[in-house]
């Protein structure tokens, strides 16, 4: 069934990227009468190479500040701004994703960067939230242990805590990237480059294949993506000695 | 240590947000543009009101900041920053008045980056000392309400009719009541089919082990799907319905449009809730229904007085996150043509006009807010608890 | 040895250790008993300084643990706690190694270690060593937070309810085996608990806590005979007091010397496991051999009678 998912995903998208004329017979009745059947304006492969630098380029600040932050607030020194940064989190994350590209616009002006902006900053809050969650969930009995026995701060951070949180952080990796790739789609409304334009293009010429293409090709990535988190969540899973299979 | 708590304690949040505070004094607080489209120009405190004003301003936010350092308590500290929130957006109504007063109709005032860091940094402390009070239930209503009422009151009262945003909307009050009709169709229309088929597929499956995981990992793709991808692809078999489907077109269905975009919410709601009511029914403790199967209740009966009230805090957290999705994603929906409030946002990108960006980001923020907060009180009253 | 010098915590003026001064001999086990909220884990952690007291000071053998180095100090004290706190992303073994290895042994010494410990307590080392925690029966992981305290051979064991997550049947085993472990090695232990049973089975002294202060610290048959307060009494209880005495002398002390028929105890059993043997096989006196089988002499059941009334009114 799993294996079935990934041959059936892989082949879709492998197909849309680098064998598209295959594919062109079933877009055709599509596309409008002496329209265009495949985007023309870049190829497929070079969009998604865009779209997954947009992603990249915000994933990586946001999980390296996110799982700072919520490091530092769950140390006695920063206590004190635990309980507004958990409200921060909670009620950013009512903020619609459309909304901060948006606010980015008037900020940074058109392009990758406002783009880059908004998905690093809403890429924050799920890290952050996933993070702290993990390391709140390290039984009380392992963390006193691990400072029993003598390890140093940074030693019961680094063996125990974080080892132990893995699994919670990496599925806050996992939803902010996903989200990340979803409004990786709309960036191309500020003129990011990304996936989304092809959509974009099919919507304003009524070019039905064109939004096929764009919409299952970005559908897939972001399946395989998730799925790809999956396996690594379940091998930190494992790695954290928590019990796989009547979980999930 | 010991020392430490003989002498004031100095509050290192405000010690930090202080910076903000006080900044925001030095920077433009009101941006003027002679027209819609002209560059914006800063307006500093002072060339906006007159020197005893100023300094009337200055000197209470720097009091402010004193007081907030060694006041501990939070319920002082929410009714100060409360009343500062109040005096702030006065502040801003009568400067954005000030402003107009000597200049042509056409001449435009928004708040500017002094205004909206020092608005930040006071949200903040309000939030902090309003989460460190850990009000009741009745307390968090009664705040809720009146944070809903004194908005209306700003609004109605004209207070800030003098600001850029105030001139969008009276440019477009006619697009922005459809465009809110449309906004909470989509957003709640779509809820309430998914709570009509999600709520009886969740117990399905919750009894069903077999169709669980098949069922769930389905739901769960759906989500992972880019909106705009699904919206579009959606638009593909309605076109071919609207054409091929006698009095489709005439019901109102259309490749682009409202359909599409119902339907993708809908798609997009089924996980929460379907998840959450399985997971809050697999929570009943197992003693609760052994008790109600050993007194006789009926497998129906005791799905409606034991395992759906004891399940409802959790399926109403899934409620909670399907709201706040739906009312952000219907803001894509305005790309295939479905209204809404991302209609002014789409356009404002368009036209890089801010002001016409928060005319549709604000009351989509507003209403998101709104439905996770009078959520969040309904999942605390199931739970019975006083927090 | 292990020193309380007018230890004091509070905690928003409230003392929840309250003044407290004691000293506890090099290998012996003390046992601290008391209710929750008595204070008694507190006074224990603070002697390997995972709270930090107020006022007065913790001493082990004369040196204040205030001026060693906390992460140093905690290393080479071994600590025990109910629940284990096993990590659970590591290995049996490596759980047992955690200390070694962070005081920076070769790894040929941590496997020789862990291996040697895990025999101690009678676990199989190549069955045991590589399961995680999960993997592990309740009493096998309690065995494994012994091993890890044991690990770097601390010269004072703190225990903190160790027993606390064990079905009776186990909890019985694990005792006799610390007891055991205990004279193997030498050992200090204070060891932290709410059952006066356990005190009573495992303490060469206990210490009665209530209300962060000690209403009595002493051997055991006195804490039995002579209950210094109405609280140490009630925790002791009533019913069975006379047996209670009996089952903590051994027989040894009450020899005579003489012969009779039948089955010996043995002269480290207990004078109720004594008394149990005669009224079970309707004998008046039992011989008593050591632990080789040779014969040292007799008990008598009047001897015993007498053992455990009640002393004399000074």
């Amino acid at each position: 069934m799993t294996m079935l998912r990934w041959i059936l995903l892989l082949a879709i998208t492998g197909g849309l990227l680098f064998a598209p004329n295959l594919l062109e017979p079933m877009l055709r009745p599509l596309a409008p009468a002496g329209g265009p059947v495949l985007y023309n304006r870049a190829t497929l492969s070079s969009l998604t190479g865009a779209h997954l630098m947009l992603v990249v380029m915000a994933m990586v600040p946001s999980t390296i500040i996110g799982l700072t932050l919520a490091v530092l607030v769950s140390r006695p020194a920063g206590a004190e701004f635990l309980p507004l940064s958990r409200t921060i989190a909670n009620i950013g994350q009512t903020f619609p994703p459309v909304a901060v590209l948006a606010l980015s616009v008037p900020l940074l002006g058109f392009g990758s960067l406002p783009t880059i902006l908004a998905l690093f900053l809403y890429g924050l809050l799920p890290i952050f939230e996933n993070t702290l969650a993990g390391l709140r969930g390290v039984p009380g009995a392992v963390a006193l242990s691990a400072r029993a026995v003598g390890m140093t701060p940074g030693q019961v951070l680094a063996q125990v805590e974080l080892p132990i949180a893995m699994p919670l952080i990496l599925e806050g990796i996992r939803i902010s990237t996903v989200i990340a790739l979803s409004t990786a789609t709309i960036g191309s409304t500020v003129a990011a480059r990304s996936l989304g334009e092809v959509i974009i293009a099919g919507l304003t010429s009524n070019n039905l294949a064109f939004i096929v293409q764009g919409g299952v090709l970005t559908g897939c990535i972001a399946v395989l993506i998730y799925d790809l988190f999956g396996l690594l969540i379940a091998f930190a899973k494992h790695r954290a000695g928590i019990e796989t299979g009547d979980q999930l | 240590m010991a020392i430490a708590t003989r002498i004031t304690r100095i509050d290192r949040l405000t010690a930090v947000l202080a910076v903000p505070l006080l900044a925001a004094l030095l920077l433009s607080v009101l941006s003027y543009r002679p027209n819609r489209i002209a560059p914006p120009e800063p307006r500093s405190l002072a060339d906006v009101f007159d020197g005893g004003t100023v300094s009337a301003i200055i000197a209470s936010a720097v009091l402010l900041t004193i007081v907030l350092l060694v006041q501990h308590r939070p319920a002082v500290r929410a009714a100060i920053v409360g009343l500062a929130v109040i005096i702030h957006v006065v502040l801003l109504g009568w400067g954005a008045q000030i402003l107009m007063e000597g200049s042509a109709p056409a001449a435009r005032v928004s708040p500017g980056t002094g205004f909206w860091l020092g608005f930040g940094a006071l949200v903040l402390l309000l939030l902090d000392a309003i989460a460190r009070l850990q009000p009741s239930i009745r307390a968090r209503a009664a705040l809720l309400v009146g944070t809903v009422a004194a908005l209306a009151f700003v609004l109605r009262s004209g207070l800030l009719a003098d600001l850029s945003l105030a001139a969008e909307y009276r440019g477009r009050s006619d697009a922005f009541h459809r465009a809110t009709l449309d906004h909470l169709t989509l957003a709640f229309g779509s809820f309430l089919a998914a709570l009509i088929i999600g709520l009886p597929a969740g117990v399905l499956i919750q009894r069903r082990r077999r169709l669980r995981d098949p069922v769930l990992n389905l739901l769960t793709l759906i989500q992972t799907i880019p909106s705009m991808a699904l919206f579009g692809v959606l638009i593909v078999p309605l076109a071919w319905v609207a054409a091929n489907i006698p009095g489709a077109a005439s019901a109102g269905i259309r490749g682009i449009g409202m359909a599409p975009a119902l339907i993708a919410l809908f798609l997009y709601s089924l996980l929460p809730i379907v998840a959450n009511t399985v997971a809050g029914i697999d929570a009943v403790p197992h003693n609760a229904t052994e008790a109600a199967t050993g007194m006789g209740m009926t497998g129906a009966e005791q799905l409606r007085m034991v395992e759906l009230p004891l399940a409802m805090p959790v399926i109403l957290a899934g409620g909670r996150i399907v709201l706040v999705q739906n009312i952000g994603l219907a803001t894509v929906g305005a790309l295939i043509g479905s209204g809404g409030f991302g209609t002014f946002i789409f356009q404002g990108i368009g036209q890089t006009a801010t002001d016409l960006i928060l005319l549709g980001v604000l009351p989509t923020v507003a209403l998101a807010f709104l439905a996770s907060a009078i959520m969040d009180l309904m999942i605390a009253m199931f739970r019975g608890q006083s927090q | 040895m292990i020193a309380f010098e007018a230890l004091t915590k509070s905690y928003d003026g409230r003392n929840v250790v309250d003044n407290v001064t004691a000293s506890f001999a090099t290998g012996t086990i003390t046992a601290v008993v008391g209710t929750s909220g008595s204070g008694k884990t507190t006074l224990l952690r603070m002697i390997n300084r995972l709270i930090e007291p107020t006022t007065g000071c913790v001493q082990i053998n004369g040196r204040d643990v205030s001026e060693l180095p906390e992460v140093a100090l905690r290393r080479s004290i071994g600590y025990v706690i109910q629940g284990y706190g096993l990590f659970p992303h590591w290995t049996a073994a490596r759980n047992i190694g955690v200390v070694p290895r962070l005081l920076g042994w070769r790894t040929s010494e941590i496997e020789a270690r862990t291996a040697e410990l895990l025999r101690l307590l009678q676990l199989d080392p190549a069955q045991i060593g590589p399961r995680y925690p999960h993997q592990l029966s309740g009493g096998q992981a309690q065995r494994i937070g012994v091993a890890r305290a044991l690990a770097a051979r601390p010269d004072v064991l703190l225990m903190d309810e160790p027993f606390g997550a064990l079905d009776p049947v186990i909890r019985r085993q694990a005792q006799r085996d610390l007891s055991e472990i205990q004279h193997q090695l030498g050992t200090t232990i204070i060891l932290v608990t709410h059952d006066m049973n356990e005190a009573l089975r495992l303490g060469n002294a206990i210490a009665v806590m209530r209300d962060g202060r000690f209403e009595q610290f002493a051997p055991p048959s006195e804490i039995v005979c002579a209950p210094a307060t109405p609280f140490v009494a009630e925790l002791v209880g009533e019913e069975g007091r006379a047996l209670r005495l009996l089952s903590l002398t051994p027989v040894g002390p009450h020899l005579r010397t003489g012969e009779a028929p039948g089955d010996p105890v043995a002269d480290t059993a207990s004078l109720s496991d004594a008394l149990s043997e005669m009224i079970w096989t309707g004998r008046d006196r039992l011989p008593v051999a050591d632990r080789s089988g040779r014969r040292l002499g007799v008990i008598e059941r009047a001897d015993i009678l007498s053992a455990g009334r009640r002393a004399a009114p000074v």
